[in-house]
C-alpha cells in the first residue's frame, strides 16, 4: 500500500519505525501462532512510503517467497513472505543482497557492438536488424543457449521462436549443466520427469540423507526446516554422503565420505542388503515395480528387461567388503544404511543435486537413489520420497516442463515423436511439419561446433546466449567457450545484466532487465509455480529477454520471413486485447500495454495435461504463493498436489490403486528399478595428474558471481577463488597458506592461492576450487567428459597436478 | 542497512540464556522475546551488507545456536561503491 510522505519526520525516528518492523517481523515468524503481517503493509501508516508486493527470490531453485519494498521506484527492502508455504517468511543470507543486486554500477544499458578497440553504443532497432541479419542468412547455423534462470514466458517464447518459427531445434539451457542428469534418472524411472514429493517430505521424514548434497549452504531455507524440527524436539536423522566436508556436515549425525563415483557401489551395497537380509519391500515390489539393467548394443533410457532373479545376482558382487573398496566408505556404514531402508517403520528422504547430477554416471545414479526407495518400499507416503533440488530459480518451471531442450517440446514432449510435433503445430496454429524431428545440439555440442572453423565442420555460426554466463560455467573452456574469439565468421549475441566472462567475447551485447524489473513466473523443485508482477522500471534501455525475443521474431516477420507466420499468415506471437484489436508487443512502447506473460502462459497451459503436469489459469498464480502441478479444479476450486503417483493425494490415480505410475514406460503402471554397474569417473588421478579436483559453490557467491561480487563486502570477504588441499598433501608439495600454487589438468592451467584444509578438509589426494570468480576460471581445467544420456558433463572429478609457484 | 533474522536455539533454559548473555553484549544486536519454541527474534543494524553477513555468522558460530534465518532487510541506503567487472 502507498502512503503518504512525511518529509519532515527526522531520519532518528524513521530508523527506529524501521528497527521496529523488522523486529514485529522477526517475532512474528518466531511465534507462528501469532498474526502476522509486515508493519508497513498497514495502509495509513505515515512513515514509509513503500509499498509491497510478492515475488519469488531471484537465487536458487528453492523457491522463497520474499515481500518487496519498492520506493520512489526502487527496491528498498525485502522481507519473508510469511504466507509462503515454501519458507514461511524465512529467507536465507542471500537476502541481504537480492535488491542490492539491481543496483550495481556497471549495469548494461544500451546495446553494444563489438568494433575494433572496443564496444560501440547502438540503438535497438540496429541491434534486432543485426540479428535477423544473421538469422536470415543461415537460420539453420543460428542457436540459442538459456537458461534455468529464464522466466517460463521467456523460456517459452525462445522455445516457440526456434522450434516453432524458425524450424530449427538448435536451442538448450545452461540447465544441461546442472540438472540434466535428474531428469533422465526420473524418465527412466517413473516414464515422465520430475519429483513425486514435495518439501513437505521434509517435515515428515523420520531420516534425511543428502548425497552429495550441502543444502545448509545451497538451499538454506530448506535445511532450516530440518534444523527447525530438531530445535522442537522431535528426532530426526541427518546423514551425509560426501567426498569432503561442508556446512550441511555439521549438523549430520552421521558423515560418510566415500571417492568420486564411490555413490554408484554404496547404492549397489544397499540393495544387495536389503535382497540378501530379506528386508526389500516385496508386497510393494511385486504390486508396483519391474527391473531393467542398461542395454549395452543399443544404450537407451528403457534398458532391457531383466528378472528379479537376475537383478539379485548383478549385485552379488557388491557385498559390503567390496563397495568399501569401491567407494571408501566402510562397510559397517554401508550395512547402517541398508538397515535403515531395511526398517520399514522409518520415513527416509534422500536429497540430491550437483553431486549426483555432475556426474558421467548421473543417470544411472538418479534410477539407483530411485530404485532403492522403491526396492524398500521407502515411496509414495508422506516423508518417504526421493527428491533432487535444483540450482536455479526455473530449471524445472522452464527447462523441464516448457521443455527449452534440444530434444524437447512443451510439456513433457519429444521433437522425435511425430505426434507430439503434430499436438505442438496445433497449438502454435502452425502448418503441418513446421517443427524437425531431429534434436537438435545439447549444450556441450552446440558449444563445441560454435568453438570449430566451420570448414572443419563447425555448423553453428551464431549463438544468442540469455541470463546465463557460459563463458565461465562451460567445462573445458578452452574447447568449448574460447575458441570462438579467433573464428571471424562466428558471432555471439548476450541478453546481460552485467558485464560477464561472457560478455567478454561478445559481438552484440543486449542489456537486459533483471527480476522485478519485468513479470515473471519461475517453477522451482517441488513442482510449484510462482507468479509475480514488474515493480520498478530497468534502467536506461535494458529490456525484458521476452521482448527481445518477440521483436526478433517480428523483425523477421516484416522481412517476410515464412517460418514467423502461423498457418494463417498471422505473426506467430500475435497479440489481442479485450476488443480483439492487435497490441503491437514487438514495439517496446507497448510491450506492457498488455501482459504478454498472460497471454503466452494460458497458450502453454494448453500443453500441460498430456503429461498430467496441469497447470491452473495464470490469475490463480496471482492470487496465490504458488501451486504445485498437476493443479487441478474440483469443486469450482484449482487443487495443487503434494504426492504424485499415490492415491489419495494423486487426482490422476485410480481408485484402488495404492501406488500408480501411470506414465510407465513398460505401460502396465509400474516403475523400473535399475541395475547400474560401478564404473570408473571417466578421468582418475595417475602418476602424471595425481590429484582428484572437485569443483562447486561457496557461501558468499551464487554461481559465478556475476550478482554478488558487486556486493563489496562479500567480494573482500570472498575476493577470489582458492585451492582447497589436505595438510598433508600441502606439506609434500611444500605448499603453504597462502602460496601461489600452479594447478594444471590435460586442458588447461590456472595459478591461484592455496588454502590449507579450506572449508571442506577435503581428503588426500583430492583438490577444490570455486568455480565464482571470473579472474580465475576453475572451468579452464575441467574436463567435458558427458553422461551418454542426459548429455550432462561432471565437474566433480577432473585429475589434476599440483606445484608451488617458485617466487 | 537494518535487518532481523530468528535464531533457533537448543531447548536448554541455561544455553538459552547464555545465548543471550552473548549477543547483548554486541552493540550491533537487539534481541526480542525468546519463544516457547526456543526461537529468538534478533534485529541487526549494520552499516553494510556484509556487517550484517558477520553478524549473522557470528550468530550462528555460537555453539547453543542451530540455525540462523533472516527475516526482513531493509537496504535503501544500498552500497555506494560496487566492484566492476572488467569484461567489457
Amino acid at each position: 500500500m502507498t502512503t503518504n510522505e512525511h518529509p519532515a519526520k527526522p531520519k532518528f525516528e524513521r530508523r527506529q519505525f524501521i528497527k521496529a518492523s523488522a523486529m514485529a517481523a522477526a517475532t512474528a515468524v518466531a511465534n507462528p501462532s501469532s498474526g502476522f503481517a509486515l508493519p508497513v503493509l498497514n495502509p495509513g501508516e505515515p512513515v514509509l512510503d513503500v509499498q509491497w508486493n510478492k515475488a519469488p527470490c531471484r537465487f536458487c531453485g528453492t523457491g522463497c517467497h520474499v515481500q518487496v519494498g519498492v520506493k520512489d521506484g526502487k527496491v528498498v527492502a525485502v522481507a519473508g513472505d510469511k504466507n509462503a508455504d515454501v519458507n514461511k517468511g524465512l529467507l536465507c543470507v542471500k537476502g541481504y543482497h537480492v535488491g542490492a543486486a539491481l543496483y550495481g554500477k556497471d549495469r548494461l544499458t544500451k546495446p553494444l557492438l563489438r568494433q575494433k578497440g572496443g564496444y560501440k553504443e547502438i540503438s535497438w532497432d540496429a541491434a534486432l536488424n543485426l540479428i535477423a541479419d544473421r538469422i536470415e542468412s543461415d537460420p539453420k547455423r543460428f542457436a540459442i543457449y538459456g537458461s534455468g534462470q529464464w522466466t517460463i514466458p521467456e523460456g517459452y517464447a525462445a522455445q516457440k521462436f526456434m522450434k516453432g518459427g524458425l524450424s530449427n531445434n538448435h536451442i538448450d539451457p545452461n540447465a544441461r549443466l546442472c540438472m540434466a542428469s535428474a531428469v533422465t534418472g526420473f524418465l527412466a524411472t517413473y516414464g515422465v520427469d520430475e519429483p513425486a514429493g514435495c518439501y513437505d517430505d521434509l517435515d515428515a521424514c523420520d531420516v534425511l540423507i543428502m548425497w552429495g548434497n550441502n543444502p545448509a549452504e545451497m538451499h538454506p531455507v530448506l535445511f532450516s526446516r530440518v534444523i527447525d524440527r530438531r530445535s522442537r524436539g522431535e528426532k530426526i536423522t541427518l546423514i551425509d554422503i560426501s567426498t569432503r566436508r561442508t556446512r550441511t556436515t555439521e549438523a549430520c549425525q552421521h558423515y560418510l565420505e566415500m571417492k568420486g563415483h564411490g555413490d554408484l557401489a554404496i547404492a549397489n551395497g544397499i540393495a544387495h542388503l536389503l535382497i540378501k537380509n530379506g528386508k526389500y519391500d516385496k508386497k510393494f515390489v511385486e504390486s508396483y515395480c519391474n527391473f531393467k539393467s542398461p542395454n549395452d548394443e543399443k544404450p537407451n533410457l528403457h534398458g532391457k528387461p531383466i528378472s528379479f532373479d537376475e537383478y539379485k545376482k548383478q549385485l552379488e558382487p557388491y557385498t559390503p567388503e567390496k563397495v568399501e573398496e569401491l567407494s571408501g566408505m566402510s562397510a559397517d556404514d554401508i550395512r547402517m544404511l541398508a538397515d535403515l531402508f531395511g526398517n520399514p517403520e522409518l520415513k527416509i528422504t534422500s536429497l540430491w543435486c550437483m553431486g549426483v547430477n555432475q556426474h558421467t554416471r548421473g543417470t544411472a545414479m538418479n534410477t539407483l537413489i530411485h530404485g532403492i526407495h522403491l526396492l524398500s518400499g521407502h515411496f509414495g507416503r508422506p516423508g518417504d520420497s526421493p527428491t533432487s533440488l535444483t540450482g536455479q530459480p526455473s530449471a524445472c518451471g522452464t527447462v523441464r516442463e516448457v521443455g527449452t531442450l534440444a530434444h524437447a517440446l512443451p510439456g513433457g514432449r519429444v521433437v522425435a515423436n511425430a505426434e507430439h510435433r503434430k499436438h505442438a503445430e496445433k497449438f502454435w496454429k502452425l502448418p503441418d511439419g513446421r517443427i524437425l524431428a531431429t534434436p537438435g545440439y545439447h549444450t556441450v555440442k552446440m558449444w563445441e561446433k560454435f568453438c570449430t572453423p566451420t570448414d572443419q565442420g563447425g555448423d553453428i555460426g551464431t549463438i544468442w546466449v540469455q541470463v546465463t554466463n557460459p563463458g565461465q560455467t562451460l567445462p573445458n573452456l578452452n574447447k568449448l567457450f574460447n575458441p570462438s574469439e579467433k573464428l571471424d565468421d562466428k558471432f555471439l549475441i548476450v541478453s546481460e545484466v552485467y558485464p560477464t566472462a561472457t560478455t567478454r567475447l561478445a559481438n552484440l551485447i543486449l542489456p537486459s532487465a533483471m527480476w522485478v524489473e519485468k513479470n515473471g513466473i519461475f517453477g522451482n523443485s517441488e513442482r510449484r509455480t510462482q507468479q509475480w508482477f514488474k515493480m520498478v522500471d530497468p534502467p536506461g534501455e535494458a529490456r525484458d529477454d521476452c521482448w527481445q525475443t518477440i521483436a526478433v521474431a517480428h523483425r523477421l516477420f516484416e522481412r517476410g520471413f515464412a517460418g514467423m507466420k502461423d498457418r494463417d499468415g498471422r505473426f506467430i506471437f500475435e497479440v489481442k486485447d479485450k476488443n480483439n484489436q492487435l497490441v503491437p508487443i514487438w514495439k517496446w512502447e507497448n510491450y506492457y500495454d498488455t501482459n504478454v506473460d498472460q497471454h503466452l502462459f494460458e497458450e502453454y497451459r494448453q500443453f500441460t495435461k498430456y503429461k498430467h503436469k496441469d497447470l491452473a489459469p495464470y490469475t490463480e498464480y496471482v492470487a496465490t504463493r504458488g501451486l504445485r502441478w498437476p493443479v487441478v479444479e474440483r469443486g469450482g476450486k484449482w487443487r495443487e498436489t503434494h504426492l504424485r503417483f499415490s492415491e489419495g493425494f494423486d487426482p490422476y490415480v485410480e481408485s484402488g490403486k495404492g501406488v500408480q505410475f501411470y506414465h510407465s514406460t513398460t505401460k502396465d503402471d509400474r516403475a523400473q528399478i535399475w541395475f547400474h554397474p560401478w564404473i570408473a569417473p571417466a578421468e582418475v588421478p595417475d602418476k602424471d595428474y595425481p590429484f582428484m579436483l572437485c569443483t562447486g559453490r561457496v557461501l558468499e557467491h551464487w554461481h559465478t558471481g556475476s550478482m554478488t561480487r558487486r556486493i563489496p563486502q562479500l567480494n573482500r570477504a570472498m575476493p577470489t577463488a582458492y585451492l582447497e588441499i589436505h595438510a598433508d598433501d600441502a606439506a609434500k608439495l611444500d605448499i603453504r597458506n597462502g602460496d601461489k600454487v600452479k594447478v594444471e589438468s590435460r586442458r588447461g592451467e590456472l595459478t591461484l592461492q592455496a588454502w590449507i584444509n579450506g572449508r571442506g578438509r577435503p581428503p588426500r589426494g583430492t583438490v577444490f576450487i570455486p568455480f565464482f570468480d571470473e579472474t580465475l576460471l576453475a572451468n579452464v581445467l575441467t574436463l567435458d567428459a558427458i553422461d551418454p544420456f542426459s548429455k550432462q558433463p561432471d565437474y566433480k572429478k577432473s585429475a589434476v597436478k599440483v606445484s608451488k609457484v617458485k617466487r | 542497512m537494518i535487518a532481523s533474522v530468528v535464531a533457533r536455539l537448543k531447548s536448554d533454559p541455561a544455553e538459552a540464556q547464555a545465548v543471550i548473555d552473548a549477543i547483548n553484549q554486541r552493540p550491533e544486536l537487539e534481541i526480542g522475546v525468546l519463544s516457547t519454541e526456543y526461537s529468538l527474534p534478533v534485529v541487526i543494524e549494520a552499516d553494510d551488507a556484509a556487517m550484517l553477513e558477520n553478524s549473522t555468522e557470528w550468530l550462528k558460530s555460537l555453539d547453543d545456536v542451530l540455525m540462523v534465518d533472516v527475516v526482513f532487510v531493509h537496504f535503501e541506503e544500498h552500497e555506494k561503491n560496487m566492484p566492476q567487472s572488467n569484461n567489457l
